[in-house]
């Protein structure tokens, strides 16, 4: 997904990074536009961290260009470039109050006093915490000691801030409302966010768009919802949320549909340029499933007779496990209805979904 | 019960000794042995006339402060410098540079001796600060290294992220932060050098530190000075020891004081 018009604030040209023997990132081409909150998604060792520090300084790319606000930046050091970062463990100097430590970037860059103080209060201000400027940095707890990290990384005005998985050492409950808080300030302050994250669900929830990474590589770029419905690889499909995923054959295409042999049945799903006979894995969201009784709901495209085998509740919502007749195992997930829980293990029930919930993926 | 004895025990073993030199360096008369007939500062007076053991503290506190702050200096930039090396190098480093501390001072006297006769540099109180910095170099270092890999390096990234230079980082974060740790062990060092005394002997040439003087005194016959010169010197390093924690008491102060004023026209 790219957009020729927007303003590219960062822009990486055919970028490598080895360590040794080991090639960290190959081949990186990505552009982060101006203003956007960019998430780079992948499990550990996938690359992300390192195409982040890439873009703060703190590594040299092994070939490949960096530009960051039009600028060739590949060379220059971390304190010359317009970047700053917001650390995993909040990294707040533990010698200075949280004051000092906000106004540290503010005091290299050798800025009058009266300005400091008032940059470092409005930013304590957009953080929400403007009476903690004399609290020293071991009496924060974890979600304000990142508000302070944050509040001294943008006190800056960077072009880019760089968050480098800066929930993964908070709670739960303080974790979804710093989501929130971190769009807020987006918003408030217009700053390109660059987000590095292994959490599909803070990479949906904040981001305009997500870099999809594994083994060094791009899988992906896409809107959080576009990549959810239409991944482009089982390993996303599989990353960016739970999923079926049913080896199929192409058994017939007949222009607007496609017929796929799974086994014991056959699924129309959409169209593509796979040749008939090709080995391929059909993707189907649980929540796209409808499950009813055997024999009854709504005519559909597809339908597959099983037996519920366990049952899960999770508060707003329910999720069966399915054995279909071919023996394959099927998650299926729906909203908690008023009668309550509507299966039991060892149900009879039919499973149909529309043409449209079959993602088809070969690879 | 049987824990608390042994620990009263472990204490007297421990500072009985002290408690004697302390006593008898107090003693009216001249006798080293109980029944103790009562106190005097003769010994101090008599200490404070003897013109070589004047000389002997004052050339034992040159020797040691030059050495606290030669190896304060050489050994931090050491001990900073060592996480960032190659683990390989880094663990080859740590055992050859303890090589002083397994190494009996004798070899290490005979070695300089040699050395310094060698380059044909006369023996002086620079050759005993020479070597005295080289014997507390390793201690210096052991000391300051625990600390210093205990400190979060991310801590410089964060400088240098906000606008520092690497001399900045350093001068800014890392040197205030790990202060207190080389100000101790540069405290340590000082204490160590005050009594050297086997490596001293070798690179000594005509002045005299402290503990060579109490050796010298001592090959003629044990008088009560010498314990008062020993109980000064543990009164000096009590005082080291206190002025190393006002230090860091006035930094804390002088901080608060610091902050006072932008938090009056806040």
């Amino acid at each position: 997904m790219t957009d020729p018009d927007r303003k590219k604030i960062v822009r990486l040209a055919e970028v490598t990074k080895s360590f040794g023997p080991v090639q960290a990132l190959q081949h990186i081409d990505l552009d982060v536009y101006d203003g956007e909150i960019l998430t780079l998604l992948g499990p550990s060792g996938c690359g992300k961290t390192t195409l982040m520090r890439l873009i703060a300084g703190f590594e040299q790319a092994t070939s490949g260009r960096i530009f960051i606000d039009g600028k060739d930046v590949t060379l220059v050091p971390p304190e010359k470039r317009p970047v700053n970062l917001v650390f995993q463990r909040y990294a707040l100097f533990p010698h200075l109050d949280v004051f000092d430590n906000i106004a540290f970037g503010l005091r290299i860059q050798k800025l009058d006093k009266e300005d400091i103080r008032s940059r470092v209060h409005d930013m304590l201000r957009i953080v929400q915490m403007p009476d903690f400027a004399d609290r020293w940095t071991h009496q924060l707890s974890g979600g304000q000691a990142q508000r302070v990290a944050l509040a001294r990384a943008l006190v800056n005005k960077p072009a880019v801030l760089l968050l480098d998985e800066p929930l993964a050492a908070l709670d739960l409950k303080i974790r979804q409302q710093m989501l929130i808080e971190l769009k807020r300030i987006h918003a408030e302050t217009h700053t390109t966010f660059v987000y590095v994250t292994h959490d599909q669900d803070e990479a949906m929830i904040l981001s305009d768009r997500i870099v999809l990474m594994n083994r060094g590589g791009i899988l992906q770029i896409d809107r959080p919802e576009v990549m959810y419905a239409r991944p482009r690889s089982l390993f996303c499909a599989q990353f960016l949320g739970e999923t079926n995923l049913l080896p199929a054959t192409v058994v017939e295409m007949n222009g607007k549909t496609a017929c796929f042999d799974i086994g014991n049945c056959a699924v129309s799903g959409p169209c593509g340029d796979w040749p008939v006979g090709s080995a391929v894995s059909l993707s189907i969201r649980p929540e796209t499933l409808s499950i009813s009784e055997r024999g009854r709901g709504a005519p559909s495209a597809n339908r597959l007779d099983g037996s519920v085998t366990d049952v899960t509740f999770i508060g707003n919502r329910v999720r069966y496990q399915i054995r279909d007749s071919g023996g394959r195992t099927i998650r299926c997930e729906e909203p908690r209805s008023v009668e309550g829980i509507r299966f039991q293990a060892g149900s009879a029930v039919t499973l149909s979904w529309p043409v449209e919930a079959n993602v088809v993926l070969s690879e | 019960m049987l824990l608390r004895a042994y620990v009263g025990l472990y204490l007297a073993f421990l500072l009985s000794p002290i408690i004697v030199i302390v006593l008898f360096s107090l003693h009216s008369s001249a006798s080293l042995s109980f029944p103790f007939q009562g106190f005097s500062l003769d010994w101090y007076g008599e200490l404070w006339s003897n013109l070589q053991i004047r000389a002997g503290i004052v050339n034992s506190l040159i020797v040691a402060s030059a050495t606290a702050v030669i190896t304060g200096i050489l050994g931090s930039l050491g001990a900073l410098a060592f996480p960032k090396l190659h683990p390989m190098l880094r663990s080859a480093l740590a055992m050859t540079s303890f090589a002083p501390i397994a190494l009996p001072g004798l070899f290490l006297g005979i070695a300089l001796v040699v050395l310094f006769a060698q380059v044909a540099i006369p023996p002086s109180l620079y050759t005993v600060t020479v070597a005295h910095v080289l014997f507390t170099l390793p201690f210096f270092v052991l000391a300051a290294r625990t600390r210093i890999e205990l400190f979060d390096f991310t801590l410089e990234e964060a400088a240098r992220d906000l606008g520092a230079s690497p001399l900045q980082s350093l001068r800014m974060v890392t040197l205030p932060i790990i202060a207190p740790t080389l100000v101790g062990a540069a405290i340590m060092c000082f204490a160590l050098s005050f009594d050297e005394f086997i490596i001293t002997s070798f690179v000594i040439g005509t002045e005299s530190t402290l503990p060579m003087v109490i050796w010298s005194m001592m090959r003629h016959a044990v008088t009560p000075v010498i314990n008062a010169a020993s109980t000064l010197a543990l009164v000096l390093s009590f005082a080291v020891t206190a002025l190393a924690g006002l230090v860091f008491l006035h930094q804390r102060r002088s901080h608060r004081r610091r902050r006072a004023p932008r938090l009056a026209h806040d």
